[in-house]
């Protein structure tokens, strides 16, 4: 039978994982528990979903989402800007938007992440546990050293920027061969098989692939227009 | 312990805490949460209302539900009664296969709880979570207004569909499906709930090689393992060869298997099977069993397997039941036992050691000569790709034994094949074998074939035990039936006035690992387009190769949406090349009733074809109304200077049965309350093939539908039916029902004329259930009439007993308008509109032929679009789930989507019926093609049609 973990705090949740071999966080479960997930069908689990805020709130000027609130908690909120309820609607199914909660696409680090681009255009810093406690980490930070086994406890983000996305995917539900974000803060994007790009450099540099949905040529060509495209409607 | 409510009962649970929730619930008598996805999240079957959010069970487990409030399906009946929802979704026409429909009834029911007056987008968003195959997406905003209408009005105020022929009471109209009240409802209906505990499951260790010979294999450690029951391997499974396509026979397929085979011809082939108590156990005794292969070098193109000294995929010894060449003997010398056996039922011009599998050549006038007189020519080559038809409940079969006979639990379009099938591999008499074709949760051609019942019922007939089996979806992709990808090479010829002066066809398709409808479903390219063509001069060649890609077989339009691609888009081409308009091109040349279709001389399923004349036809209708509806000839301007518009269209047919070959039974008796029990050897696969034998009943005997029960589908009580295939269903097995129906009015009369003392001549029967003399008006009831006959000294049961076979066609024909909007920078594409107007003869279910028109047209949008079947060099399906693979959800939808069904009265078909939804697929591909030239000039000549493609073709990239 796989081990599942409910602990009492954040800090006793955080304990466990690390002493159990293979455990991962369990929040939503829309990732961990799918078909095709990384995470083995017996892995252990420390169920964090009682534990982690899920309230989305204004502080100190910026937007404030915990890491429990779900994609439609998002896109429900009256104090969400719409680039991020947009953001939001990338994932298309309504179910899942109802599991999925926005830390855990931001802990999957997919390359094909719904909100990861918009969440860095966002100018977004996450509110973490970790081994010194509770601190601050911005987005960027995060994605760059490719996560950290800290728990997300919430999101800050600057809802007062401005925001324009652009997904480029075969249908609603297929993976993205390129998701992009163009705001104050730059612009970003991941791409399939080839990761996050964290500005225009990036996105020129980057080495793309060839993926069983469109070829390595399409998703660089297709990453620079929708960049052109978003700074055209933005001005 | 796990305590939770559920559908307000406080329940608590001992199953294990890690169990999925989905697992959970269907355990404890929740049978309406489904799973169609083994957890990918991706269909929607599996969602429950969660603590008041929609929730996908499979992504659940047990202990997350503590403490939870948890609503399913079942909660939405009160006692017998359906809830408003379920009610208004029959009403409207989508409960068809209806796999996931009291899932869906339970999120709309939600979503009208929370908003009244849900708009057309709340039910947009609610549906995104749902993946709907058979019936589209549009009549579920119609129900939901029902819905509304309903709790606002007291009635329905808008009509689900037109009504036709007004002289008819229940034919043309719509009714509520006979069946939807169990389907909607949540009622124990498919193969898997009627496991009993402890049956025993089957599961198949594959082929990790695309072609290679098994040199050895050791199951011993496997067989000691407990719990094992039997381990089946091509070394102790019978010695008998056939083949998986439903089909007549002698069947059009050779014969080329074995339940196991020596020799592994695709990824995810039959290695061993083993019988076991749970899946755990047979799980490890997979993994105990010790094969060696030899690896061989795999073919998957046309091409590589058309290439000279190309692999052989099968290379055994051919023979022929008739028909044999007289060189056979030479032909066999350099035959490999170990590639076993290939058996023709008679020559389909095959040629194993090439690679060929069937062939057929031929044509009407002199196509070459056409091409040299005409002022233009157009050759192009059009490719099609591999696609899945995905039903949301896959392959799956329930077998055991019952007084020594095989029981056969099955989601099949064919069960009188499956019984010849099943019966001839166990080495048994078909009256050992009773198949009960239990509703069936998609199935699109699918089912067609025999692909899981075969050995499950095996492994039944070898054991004694009862043996479930069900495909995971990953063998849904990897080891079933599938599309035959196809190059079409074409070339039409014209004049400047618009007339198509010659057509060519060579049609080249890739069968796969076996020979399943290698010869029928190519020749439908041609034997489904070229019909419609009023030319003079038409050719065409068809050869299909083996080759190692997972199998193919049957997929819901056959042959026909590869060839019309490739037909209307040439047909497109020649008129840009001549400067004409392509709808005046197809109004000049298409046929119309009483136009000689001599092209059907060779077009026959691998005999001699019929050829007769053009009969009902509404092409031109359709082609006229639908340019007005999308407004042909006038260009659409976008806003958005990046986005571009364009229009498309495609006329289309399909056929209605296998004239000539097709059979159907039916039989209709009188009870003794003077109610009603039709039996058809049909398969209603969720179409309303039941509720169109009701409707003959109903309206013959002039009762109301609460009269009337269907059973159908089941070989020991039900008459013999060649299968729901080939667009058979209303055309056969309901002139069938019609024909006994008829048997049994007439017996009526009889045995009334005697009890009544008046001639059968002056009688007639009245509503509601009444023999009435016309003479004397004296009635007499039916309840008297059968009581008396069914008396001591009466004269015996009234039954009506008919079959139905014919040489005649009833084609239905259509045209198809697609408005899209294509992205020049990004490729993007999108269908704004959709027009989709058929003739089917007179529509017997109307609301349920507008949606099996929609859910058809999604699914050759699906093809046009998205979906793709992508192989790894060695032969690995990649895109083995729904996200990977790419099907259509409602997001996908065009924005105007509209069904119309063109008013033509057939002379053969019941009541003037012709088939509906597998013509609905023809449509998509040409039309959307066609209209993503117009609106940016790409000219995308294979499938999927992507941004990338386009971009291509617009030479960007």
């Amino acid at each position: 039978m796989r081990q599942i973990f409910k602990e009492c705090s954040i800090k006793k949740s955080y304990e466990r994982r690390r002493e159990v071999a293979d455990a991962v966080y369990l929040a939503g479960g829309s990732g961990v528990l799918a078909l095709k997930s990384p995470v083995k069908p017996d892995c252990p689990l420390v169920d964090i979903s009682a534990l982690v805020p899920k309230d989305i709130v204004k502080k100190d000027g910026r937007l404030v989402i915990g890491a429990g609130a779900t994609f439609q908690d998002v896109i429900d909120s009256a104090l969400v800007p719409s680039w991020l309820k947009d953001a939001c609607h990338l994932m298309a199914s309504m179910s899942l938007r109802m599991q999925a909660t926005v830390a855990g696409n931001v802990a999957s680090l997919r390359d094909d992440s719904y909100l990861i681009p918009a969440l860095l255009a966002g100018d977004t810093i996450l509110h973490v546990y970790g081994e010194e406690g509770e601190k601050d980490v911005p987005l960027a930070d995060y994605v760059h050293r490719g996560g950290c086994s800290c728990i997300i406890l919430a999101l800050s983000i600057d809802d007062g920027c401005k925001v324009g996305i652009h997904r480029i995917a075969r249908s609603s539900s297929s993976h993205s061969a390129v998701n992009v974000a163009v705001g104050t803060h730059g612009v970003f994007a991941c791409v399939k098989g080839s990761g996050f790009a964290f500005d225009e450099d990036d996105l020129g540099k980057m080495e793309y692939v060839d993926d069983i949905i469109d070829t390595a040529a399409y998703k660089r060509y297709v990453a620079r227009e929708c960049v052109d495209l978003l700074k055209e409607v933005d001005g | 312990m796990i305590t939770f409510t559920l559908n307000g009962r406080k329940t608590t649970t001992a199953l294990p805490q890690d169990m999925r929730l989905r697992d959970a619930l269907y355990a404890m008598g929740c049978i309406s949460v489904r799973d169609s996805d083994d957890a990918e999240g991706f269909t929607g079957s599996d969602i429950v209302i969660f603590d008041d959010r929609l929730r996908s069970s499979n992504l659940t487990l047990l202990y997350q539900a503590e403490g939870a409030d948890i609503r399913t399906a079942e909660s939405l009946k009160r006692g017998q009664e359906l809830n408003d929802v379920q009610r208004a979704m029959i009403r409207a026409g989508v409960v068809q296969s209806a796999y996931n429909s009291p899932t869906v009834a339970l999120i709309l029911t939600w979503l009208l709880e929370k908003r009244p007056n849900a708009t057309r987008d709340d039910v947009r968003e609610v549906l995104s979570s749902v993946f709907i195959r058979d019936a589209g997406y549009e009549h579920f905003y119609l129900a939901v207004k029902l819905v509304q209408e309903m709790r606002r009005y007291g009635e329905y105020r808008t009509p689900v569909s037109p009504s036709f022929r007004e002289n008819l009471e229940y034919i043309g109209k719509p009714m509520d499906k006979i069946d939807g009240r169990a389907l909607v409802g949540g009622e124990k209906v498919f193969v898997e709930d009627r496991v009993e505990e402890g049956s025993y499951v089957l599961d198949i260790l594959r082929s990790p090689f695309a072609m290679a010979y098994i040199k050895s294999i050791d199951t011993s450690e496997a067989e000691k393992l407990e719990g094992v029951e039997a381990v089946i391997t091509y070394l102790n499974c019978p010695d008998v060869y056939y083949m998986q396509a439903g089909q007549g026979n002698p069947e059009p397929s050779p014969y080329d298997r074995r339940l196991l085979n020596r020799k592994v011809r695709h990824v995810g082939d039959r290695v061993a099977a083993v019988v076991a108590v749970d899946h755990e156990t047979a799980h490890r005794a997979m993994e105990l069993i010790k094969v060696e292969y030899e690896p061989l070098e795999p073919v998957f193109t046309v091409e590589q397997a058309m290439a000279e000294g190309a692999p052989l995929v099968h290379n055994g010894r051919v023979s022929y039941v008739a028909g044999a060449p007289d060189d056979l003997d030479e032909y066999n010398r350099t035959a490999d036992e170990r590639d076993g056996q290939v058996i023709y039922q008679f020559p389909l011009h095959g040629d194993i050691r090439h690679n060929i599998a069937a062939g057929a050549h031929g044509g009407i006038g002199d196509v070459e000569k056409a091409f040299k007189e005409a002022d233009a020519v157009v050759e192009a080559t059009y490719q099609t790709s591999q696609v899945q038809c995905t039903p949301l409940e896959p392959h799956v079969c329930y077998s055991r034994m019952e007084n020594g006979r095989l029981v056969l639990h099955c989601s099949t379009q064919v069960p009188y094949h499956v019984r010849r099938i099943v019966a001839k591999v166990c080495g048994i008499s078909e009256n050992k074998v009773h198949v009960i074709k239990e509703r069936v949760g998609g199935g699109y051609g699918s089912k067609q074939d025999i692909l899981v019942e075969d050995l499950c019922g095996y492994a039944t007939w070898l054991t004694g035990k009862p043996v479930y089996y069900r495909n995971t979806r990953e063998e849904e992709f990897i080891a079933n039936s599938t599309r035959h990808p196809m190059r079409l090479t074409m070339k039409m010829s014209g004049k400047k006035d618009g007339t198509i002066t010659g057509i060519y066809m060579d049609v080249r398709a890739n069968t796969g690992p076996y020979g399943n409808h290698c010869l029928t479903v190519p020749m439908n390219a041609s034997s489904k387009t070229l019909p419609l063509f009023a030319v003079q001069n038409m050719y065409y060649d068809l050869n299909t190769y083996y080759t190692n890609i997972p199998p193919t077989g049957a997929y819901q339009g056959y042959g026909a949406p590869k060839g019309y691609f490739a037909i209307m888009s040439c047909m497109d081409e020649l008129a840009h090349k001549l400067g004409v308009d392509s709808l005046q091109m197809a109004l000049k040349n298409v046929v119309e009733e009483g136009y000689m279709l001599d092209i059907l001389k060779g077009l026959g399923e691998g005999r001699e074809g019929t050829v007769v004349p053009v009969g009902s036809c509404g092409v031109k209708e359709a082609l006229r109304k639908g340019a007005e509806m999308i407004g042909w000839g006038r260009k659409e301007k976008s806003d958005d200077p990046d986005w571009a518009i364009g229009k498309g269209f495609a006329m289309i047919q399909q056929g209605s049965g296998l004239p000539g070959l097709d059979q159907s039974n039916a039989q209709c008796k009188l009870l003794p309350d003077g109610s009603f029990v039709l039996l058809s050897g049909g398969a209603d696969i969720g179409t309303g093939l039941d509720t169109i034998s009701a409707k003959i009943v109903c309206e013959i005997m002039k009762v109301d539908p609460s009269k009337v029960a269907v059973v159908s589908g089941d070989t020991d009580s039900c008459l013999f039916d060649t299968g729901a295939y080939a667009s058979s269903g209303t055309y056969f097995s309901g002139n069938a029902s019609l024909n006994a129906v008829k048997d049994l009015k007439r017996r009526m009369l009889e045995e009334a004329a005697l009890q009544m003392g008046q001639k059968a001549e002056d009688l007639d029967l009245e509503a509601p259930g009444f023999v009435v003399s016309m003479k004397t008006g004296d009635r007499l009831s039916y309840e008297k009439l059968s009581h008396d006959a069914l008396a001591g000294d009466g004269r015996g049961a009234i039954v009506g007993t008919r079959s139905f076979a014919t040489a005649n066609s009833a084609i239905p024909y259509g045209a198809h308008f697609a408005q899209v909007a294509v992205n020049r920078r990004t490729g993007e594409i999108k269908v704004q509109k959709f027009y989709a107007l058929q003739d089917a003869g007179t529509p017997i279910n109307p609301e349920m032929a507008l949606c099996q028109m929609y859910g058809a047209v999604m699914k050759s949008i699906g093809h046009t679009l998205y979906e793709d079947m992508v192989l790894d060099k060695d032969g690995r399906c990649i895109s083995a789930d729904f996200t990977d693979y790419g099907v259509p959800m409602i997001g996908e939808a065009p924005d105007d989507f509209k069904a119309v069904l063109i008013d033509v009265n057939d002379q053969y078909g019941p009541y003037g019926a012709k088939s509906i939804s597998e013509i609905a697929t023809n449509g998509a591909a040409p039309a959307i093609a066609n209209a993503i030239y117009d609106a940016v000039g790409a000219r995308v000549r294979s499938w999927p049609i992507t941004p990338e493609k386009i971009l291509k073709a617009l030479g960007k990239i």
